[in-house]
C-alpha cells in the first residue's frame, strides 16, 4: 500500500479527528513528507532507513480494548500489558492511566519534540491511532512492569505521556514483545517532576519480523534523576532514539543503551541531552557487537545553554565487530556554550580484544568461551541497575546470542 | 568568575591584528566580477597552454551548477561572487622578475614589515621561501641550490610552463574540481600559488615555504598549491598567510593538493594569521580551504599541522587518503578563535589501504563571542585490514560568552580496524591559575602559559624554526595589548 | 618590622566557618609548626595567606612584612616573598618548568628592581638545585608535576622554592608520601636554606619531619584554632597519644 493510500483511507482510524489545529498539523506534516520537502541527505532519524522502506506498509489497527491486563502483584508492584497499543483505564492510590481522549490534544500540541527533525515522529503524527496517559502520583515507591505486545499484524502509531510527580522512587521495567508482522511506531513523553528517581529499564526483543521505532522525550526537573538503560536483542529493526532535557538544577539524566545484533539486522540508536540548568550532570553510553551482516549507528548528542553553569556532560560509545561484513556509524557531539563545565566523550569501535582472547586461551580457554568471556565482561557494569528477574532475562538473552556465534 | 578573570579576559579580547597595515603599491585588475572573460583572461595573464583554460572553463562549469556547503557550523552573509575582483597583480608583474632589483621595493620593505626577508643576504636560514602577494608569486629564495637536487620549487604558474606533464598529471586529481562548490570555484580562478616536486630518494634539505600576503582590497585570493613527493622522497613544506585590516570582508578559497608516492613523506604546516576582523565583528578573512593528501604509495606518510589564530570566519579541513598499504596520516591542529570569529574545522582520515594509521590531535580555544567547532571525520573502508586510528580533541574555554563544539563522525566497516576516540571540553584550570600565580606570575602569564601547555603537542610538531614563532603567535592571540 | 602577624583571623568557604579567631606570630628567622587533626582547617590556613579566592575572609587582620597582606592578590603576595609548598600539588600538561620558573623568579626580581636571570644563568641555577635534591634531569623535562609520584611532586616543590628564594616559606604536609632517603634530602635542603632572615611554617602529622627540622615553635590547632603552643615535645605527645587531650 502507498504512503498516500493508507493516509487517506484509514483517515477515520486515527484519534484527535474532531480538533482542527491537530488535522492542520497533520495534513501539514504528510505533504512535507509526501513532496520529500526535508533534508535527505544530512537526517540522522533516516540513518540506516529509506523513506520508501517506511511508506510502504499495509495500514492495520483494529485493536480490542478487553485484550490489556493491569494486576496487581503486591501493593507496590504492578504489571500492566499494552496489548496493540490499547491500554485498560484504571486508578489507585498510586498510579492513574486513562487513554487518550480528544480533550488531550492540548497536551500533544505542547509536546516538546517539535524541534526534532524527526522523519518517524512526522510519520507518528500522521498515522496516530493510539496513546495513553499515564501519572504516577507523589511521593510513590513502586516497581512497574509494562508489557507492549501485538497479536496481529498491527501498525501502531502510538503516543504516551508518563507524568512522575514529586519525589517518586519508580522502578519501570518495559518489555517489547511483538508477533507477527507488526510495526510499532511508539513515542513516549515522560515528565520527571523534583525530586524523583526514575529507574527506567528497557527490553527489547522479537523476532525478524516486527519492527520497532522507540523514542522518549524526558524532562527533568529540579533535584530529579532519570536513569534509562536499553537492552536490544531483537532480531527485528530497533530504533532507540532517547532524549533528555535537564530544566532543573541538580537533575541528572542517564541514558545508557546496549544492542546485540546478527545476520542482516540493523539497529540506528541515538541520544541527545539538552542541558538547560545550572550544576546538572549526564551521561550517555551505548555499546554494541555486531555479527555477520549486521549494521548499527550511534548518534550521541551534549548541548549545555550558556545558562547551565557546573554542567558535567559524559558520552562514551563503544563497538565490537565480530565479522568483516558488519559496519558500525557513530558520530558523539558536544555543543557547549557554557565555560564552565566538564564534559567529554570517547568512542572505539574494533574487534574484540586480541590480547585478552589471547590471555584467556593460554589460560586454556576454548577460542569460543574465551570470546563469550569477553563479551560478557563487556556489558558488565551495564547489568548493575537490574534486579534479579532483569539480570535473569538479560543473562538468558545473552547466551542465547553468544551460542549463535560459530565456532572456528 | 572573579572580577580579575574576567578583566583579563577583557584584555584578551581585545586584541590587536599586528599585520593589518596596506601596501601602496598600484595594481593591475581587471573589473569585478566572475564570467568567462575573466577566466580567460587570468588564463591569458599567466600565458597559459590551451589545456589549462579548458580545465578553468569547466570547472567553472561545474561551479555554475552548485551551492556553497552548508553544513558547517558557521553563518555569514551570502558571497555575492560578483562583487569580488579575481585577479589583482602589483604593476610590473607581467613577467615575474628576474631578481629582487626589478621588484617594487615596497614589496619587499612589507614582507620585511612581516618579518620575511626576500634579499638573499637576510633570507631565513634554512627555509626557501615563495611569496604571494595576491594573486602572483613575487620571489622564490634558494632556488638555485633546491634545483642542484632537482627540486623543483616555483610558482604554479611557473610550473604550467615548465613541468607540464607534472602538472597535467596530477592538478586535481587529489581534489576534483566538482568536488564541492570552492574546489570548483578556485579550480575556474586560480591565480597563483607554489609547485613543489621532489624526486625520487631526494630529502629536502630545507624547509619549503610559501608567504600569502592579500592586500588589494575586495580582491578574493585562490592560490592553488601542487606538492608531490616521488619515491622515497621527503619535504617539508610551511605556509604562513596574513591580510591587511579592513572593514569589508575577503575570500580566501585556496585548494592544496599532496601526493605522496611509495616511501615518500609530506609535512605540511601552516600558520594561518588572517586578519580576523575587529572586536564587533566588522571585517576579516573568509577562509575557505580545501587541502588534501593522497598517500598514494605504500608506507606514504602525510603529516598536517596547523595553528589557526585568525580570519573572520574558517572553514576548513585537511584531509589525508590512506590509499597505500601502511600509509601514515596525521593531523595536529590549534585553533583559536577570539572576538567573532568562527571556526569550523578539523581533518578527515579515509582508510583505505591494509595497515593504514591514521592519528588527530586538536585543540580548541575560545575566547570572547567565538564559536569554535572541531570537525572530523574518520572511516575505515571495507579493506581496511588492521587500520587504526587514534583521536584526541579537546577543547578550552574562556569566558562565557562563547561556544565550543566537537562533532566527530566514525565509521568503520572492517572488523579488524580499531577506533580509538577522546574528546573533553572544559574551562581553563582554577587551580593551574591559582598555582602558577603563587609562584609569582601575574594571571595573563599564568593564561598563556598554561594555554601554550595545552597546545604543546600539536605546536612540537612544527618545524623548529616556526614552533617558537607559532609560540608567541598563541600568546598574543590571547594577550592582545599586552605584547 | 612586623614580619606575620595574624589577628582574629575569620574564614569560610561555601558559608562554612573554617577558621575561628585565628592568632598567630612569627618573627623573622623563627620555625614554626602546626599540628592537628584532619580537617581542621591548617591547609585552610596556609591557603588564605597566599591568597586562594576561594575562601572567604569574613574578619581580622594579617600583616606581612609591615603591609596588609589581604590587600594584595595572589601574584603579588608571592613577589613579596610568601612561598607555599602545596598539599596536592596540580598538574599542569604541556608546560615545562624551565620557563615557567625563570618567569617567576624573574617577576619578583623585576617587583624588587633587580636585574632578570638570563636563559643561561637560570638553567645552570636550575640544574644545581635540582642536583642537590635529587630531582634527575630528565625529570627537569617533563610538565610540571605531570604523572610525577607523590614523592616526586614534593621534591618538585622544594626544588621552587629553593629557587625563588622566599622569606617566607609555608609547606603543607610536604613530609607526606616522601621515602625515608626523600625526606632526609627535603630536610636537608630545608636546613641549608634556613637564615637569620628566612621564617618557616611548617604543617605536618609526623614528628619525624620535626626532628629533622628543630622547630622553635609546635602549635596543636584544632577547629580552627590553635588551642596549645609549646615546643617539640607536643610533638612527641601528639604522637604517643593523638588529638584527644587538646
Ligand atoms: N571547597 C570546599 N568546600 C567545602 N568545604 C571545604 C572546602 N575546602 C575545604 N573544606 C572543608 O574545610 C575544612 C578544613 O579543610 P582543610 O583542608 O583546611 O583541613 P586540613 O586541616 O588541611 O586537613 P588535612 O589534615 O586532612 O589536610 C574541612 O572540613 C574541609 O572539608
Ligand atoms: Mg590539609
Amino acid at each position: 500500500m502507498t504512503f498516500e493510500n493508507n493516509f487517506i483511507n484509514h483517515s477515520k482510524e486515527y484519534i484527535f479527528l474532531d480538533n482542527e489545529t491537530l488535522l492542520n498539523q497533520r495534513e501539514e506534516t504528510f505533504k512535507k513528507i509526501f513532496q520529500k520537502n526535508y533534508d535527505k541527505k544530512n537526517n540522522e532519524s533516516l540513518k540506516n532507513i529509506t523513506i520508501t522502506d517506511l511508506s510502504k506498509f499495509e495500514y492495520f489497527y483494529k485493536p480490542k480494548k478487553e485484550d490489556s491486563t493491569i494486576s496487581l502483584i503486591d501493593n507496590f508492584n504492578y504489571e500492566i500489558r499494552v496489548v496493540n497499543g490499547i491500554c485498560k483505564n484504571y486508578e489507585d492510590d498510586n498510579i492513574e492511566i486513562r487513554n487518550l481522549t480528544n480533550l488531550d490534544f492540548k497536551k500533544f500540541l505542547n509536546q516538546n519534540n517539535n524541534y526534532l527533525d524527526d522523519i518517524i515522529i512526522d510519520f507518528n503524527k500522521i498515522f496516530l491511532n493510539s496513546g495513553f496517559i499515564f501519572n504516577i502520583k507523589s511521593n510513590s515507591k513502586l516497581k512497574i512492569r509494562l508489557i507492549h505486545s501485538t497479536s496481529d499484524n498491527f501498525t501502531i502509531f502510538q503516543n504516551n505521556f508518563v507524568n512522575f510527580k514529586k519525589n517518586c522512587d519508580v522502578q519501570l521495567e518495559h518489555y517489547f514483545n511483538f508477533t507477527h508482522n507488526s510495526i510499532n511506531n511508539i513515542n513516549y513523553n515522560i515528565n520527571v517532576e523534583e525530586g524523583s528517581v526514575i529507574k527506567h529499564n528497557i527490553f527489547e526483543n522479537f523476532s525478524n519480523t516486527n519492527k520497532l521505532y522507540l523514542t522518549s522525550n524526558t524532562v527533568c526537573e529540579k533535584s530529579s534523576s532519570y536513569n534509562q538503560n536499553t537492552y536490544n536483542f531483537s532480531e527485528g529493526f530497533v530504533r532507540n532514539f532517547h532524549h533528555a532535557l535537564l530544566n532543573g538544577e541538580f537533575a541528572n539524566a542517564t541514558l545508557k543503551g546496549c544492542f546485540f545484533l546478527k545476520n542482516k539486522n540493523v539497529c540506528s540508536n541515538k541520544t541527545n541531552i539538552i542541558h538547560n540548568a545550572e550544576h546538572c550532570s549526564s551521561d550517555q553510553t551505548y555499546k554494541g557487537i555486531l555479527n555477520d551482516h549486521s549494521k548499527a549507528n550511534y548518534y550521541s548528542n551534549t548541548f549545555v545553554h550558556e545558562n547551565a553553569q557546573k554542567t558535567e556532560g559524559y558520552q562514551l560509545s563503544k563497538g565490537i565487530l565480530l565479522t568483516d561484513n558488519c559496519s558500525f556509524f557513530s558520530k558523539p557531539e558536544l555543543k557547549i556554550f557554557a565555560d564552565d563545565v566538564k564534559c567529554s566523550h570517547g568512542s572505539t569501535i574494533g574487534p574484540v580484544d586480541e590480547s585478552a582472547l589471547y590471555y584467556l586461551r593460554s589460560r586454556g580457554i576454548s577460542k569460543n568461551e574465551a570470546m563469550k568471556m569477553i563479551i560478557s565482561s563487556f556489558i558488565e557494569e551495564d547489568l548493575q541497575n537490574l534486579d534479579i528477574d532483569g539480570a535473569k532475562i538479560i543473562s538468558n538473552n545473552l547466551s542465547d546470542y553468544l551460542s549463535s556465534l560459530v565456532d572456528d | 568568575m572573579d572580577t580579575e578573570t574576567s578583566q583579563t579576559l577583557d584584555k584578551f579580547a581585545q586584541d590587536k591584528y599586528k599585520y593589518g597595515f596596506v601596501t601602496n603599491i598600484d595594481s593591475d585588475r581587471p573589473k569585478k566580477g566572475l564570467d568567462e572573460e575573466i577566466i580567460k583572461f587570468i588564463s591569458q595573464k599567466k600565458n597559459e597552454p590551451n589545456w589549462m583554460l579548458t580545465w578553468r572553463l569547466d570547472s567553472y562549469k561545474k561551479w555554475l551548477k552548485m551551492s556553497d556547503p552548508k553544513w558547517a557550523n558557521i553563518q555569514f552573509p551570502k558571497i555575492d561572487y560578483q562583487d569580488i575582483y579575481y585577479y589583482s597583480a602589483p604593476k610590473g608583474f607581467e613577467k615575474k622578475p628576474k631578481d629582487l632589483s626589478e621588484v617594487d621595493p615596497k614589496l619587499i620593505e612589507t614582507y620585511n614589515k612581516l618579518g620575511i626577508p626576500l634579499e638573499e643576504q637576510k633570507v631565513l636560514a634554512g627555509v626557501a621561501v615563495d611569496a604571494v602577494f595576491d594573486s602572483v608569486s613575487v620571489a622564490t629564495t634558494y632556488k638555485g641550490e633546491l634545483e642542484k637536487l632537482g627540486i623543483v620549487f616555483c610558482s604554479i604558474s611557473e610550473a604550467i610552463q615548465s613541468h607540464p606533464e607534472l602538472v597535467k598529471k596530477y592538478l586535481g586529481s587529489v581534489i576534483p574540481p566538482g568536488d564541492h562548490s570552492f574546489s570548483a570555484l578556485n579550480s575556474a580562478v586560480f591565480t597563483d600559488g607554489s609547485f613543489v616536486y621532489i624526486p625520487e630518494n631526494v630529502k629536502c634539505p630545507m624547509e619549503l615555504s610559501t608567504y600569502f600576503r592579500i592586500n588589494a582590497e575586495e580582491t578574493g585570493q585562490f592560490e592553488r598549491t601542487l606538492i608531490i613527493a616521488d619515491k622515497g622522497s621527503y619535504v617539508s613544506y610551511l605556509e604562513g598567510c596574513t591580510a591587511p585590516q579592513r572593514d569589508t570582508n575577503q575570500l580566501h578559497a585556496a585548494n592544496v593538493e599532496l601526493i605522496a608516492l611509495e616511501n615518500a613523506e609530506i609535512k605540511y604546516s601552516t600558520v594561518q594569521n588572517w586578519y580576523p576582523g575587529d572586536e564587533d565583528g566588522k571585517g576579516g578573512i573568509y577562509n575557505f580551504v580545501t587541502k588534501r593528501g593522497l598517500c598514494k604509495g605504500k608506507n606514504s606518510k602525510i603529516s598536517w599541522t596547523q595553528v589557526e589564530t585568525g580570519s573572520a570566519v574558517t572553514w576548513k579541513y585537511p584531509s589525508c587518503i590512506l590509499k597505500g598499504d601502511n600509509s601514515i596520516g596525521e593531523f595536529y591542529s590549534v585553533a583559536i578563535t577570539n572576538n567573532f570569529q568562527q571556526a569550523d574545522t578539523g581533518t578527515k582520515m579515509t582508510h583505505i589501504g591494509k595497515n593504514t594509521r591514521s592519528k588527530i590531535i586538536s585543540k580548541g580555544i575560545s575566547l570572547g563571542h567565538s564559536q569554535n567547532t572541531y570537525r572530523g571525520n574518520v572511516s575505515f573502508l571495507r579493506k581496511a585490514h588492521k587500520a587504526r586510528n587514534y583521536t584526541q580533541c579537546d577543547s578550552l574555554l574562556v569566558g562565557n560568552k562563547c561556544g565550543a563544539h566537537t562533532i566527530p563522525y566514525i565509521d568503520s566497516k572492517n572488523n579488524s580496524a580499531i577506533i580509538e576516540h577522546e574528546a573533553s571540553t572544559s574551562k581553563i584550570n582554577e587551580d593551574q591559575l591559582y598555582y602558577c600565580r603563587q609562584r609569582g606570575l601575574s594571571h595573563e602569564e599564568a593564561v598563556s602559559l598554561i594555554v601554550n601547555g595545552f597546545c604543546k603537542q600539536v605546536l612540537q610538531e612544527l618545524p623548529m624554526e616556526f614552533a617558537v614563532e607559532a609560540q608567541k603567535l598563541v600568546s598574543i592571540s590571547l594577550e592582545g595589548s599586552v605584547g | 618590622m612586623i614580619f606575620l602577624n595574624i589577628n582574629n583571623l575569620n574564614v569560610s568557604i561555601e558559608g562554612k566557618k573554617i577558621l575561628n579567631d585565628f592568632n598567630i606570630t612569627i618573627n623573622e628567622g623563627e620555625v614554626h609548626a602546626i599540628m592537628g587533626p584532619n580537617g581542621c582547617g591548617k591547609s585552610t590556613l596556609a591557603n588564605v595567606l597566599a591568597g586562594n579566592e576561594d575562601y572567604e575572609v569574613n574578619s581580622g587582620k594579617v600583616i606581612f612584612k609591615d603591609e596588609n597582606l589581604l590587600d594584595l592578590n595572589i601574584e603579588e603576595r608571592a613577589q613579596k616573598g610568601l612561598f607555599l609548598a602545596f598539599q596536592y600539588p596540580v598538574e599542569i600538561p604541556g608546560v615545562n618548568i624551565t620557563p615557567f620558573l625563570q618567569a617567576s623568579i624573574n617577576s619578583k626580581l623585576k617587583n624588587h628592581q633587580k636585574p632578570e636571570l638570563d636563559n643561561l644563568s637560570f638553567a645552570k641555577l636550575l640544574r644545581k638545585n635540582a642536583e642537590e635534591l635529587g630531582i634527575s634531569s630528565d625529570m627537569l623535562k617533563r610538565s610540571i608535576n605531570t604523572g610525577f609520584s607523590g614523592g616526586e611532586k614534593k621534591r618538585y616543590e622544594i626544588l621552587q622554592m629553593s629557587i625563588l628564594n622566599p622569606e617566607l616559606s609555608i609547606f603543607d604536609e610536604t613530609d607526606s608520601g616522601l621515602d625515608v632517603d626523600a625526606l632526609r634530602i627535603v630536610t636537608e635542603g630545608i636546613n641549608k636554606f634556613k637564615d637569620p632572615k628566612k621564617s618557616f611554617l611548617i604543617i605536618t602529622h609526623y614528628q619525624k619531619l620535626l626532628d629533622y627540622i628543630h622547630p622553635d615553635y609546635v602549635h596543636v590547632m584544632r577547629d580552627g584554632q590553635i588551642v596549645k603552643s609549646g615546643d617539640i615535645s607536643l610533638a612527641t605527645e601528639i604522637e604517643a597519644s593523638g588529638y584527644k587531650n587538646f
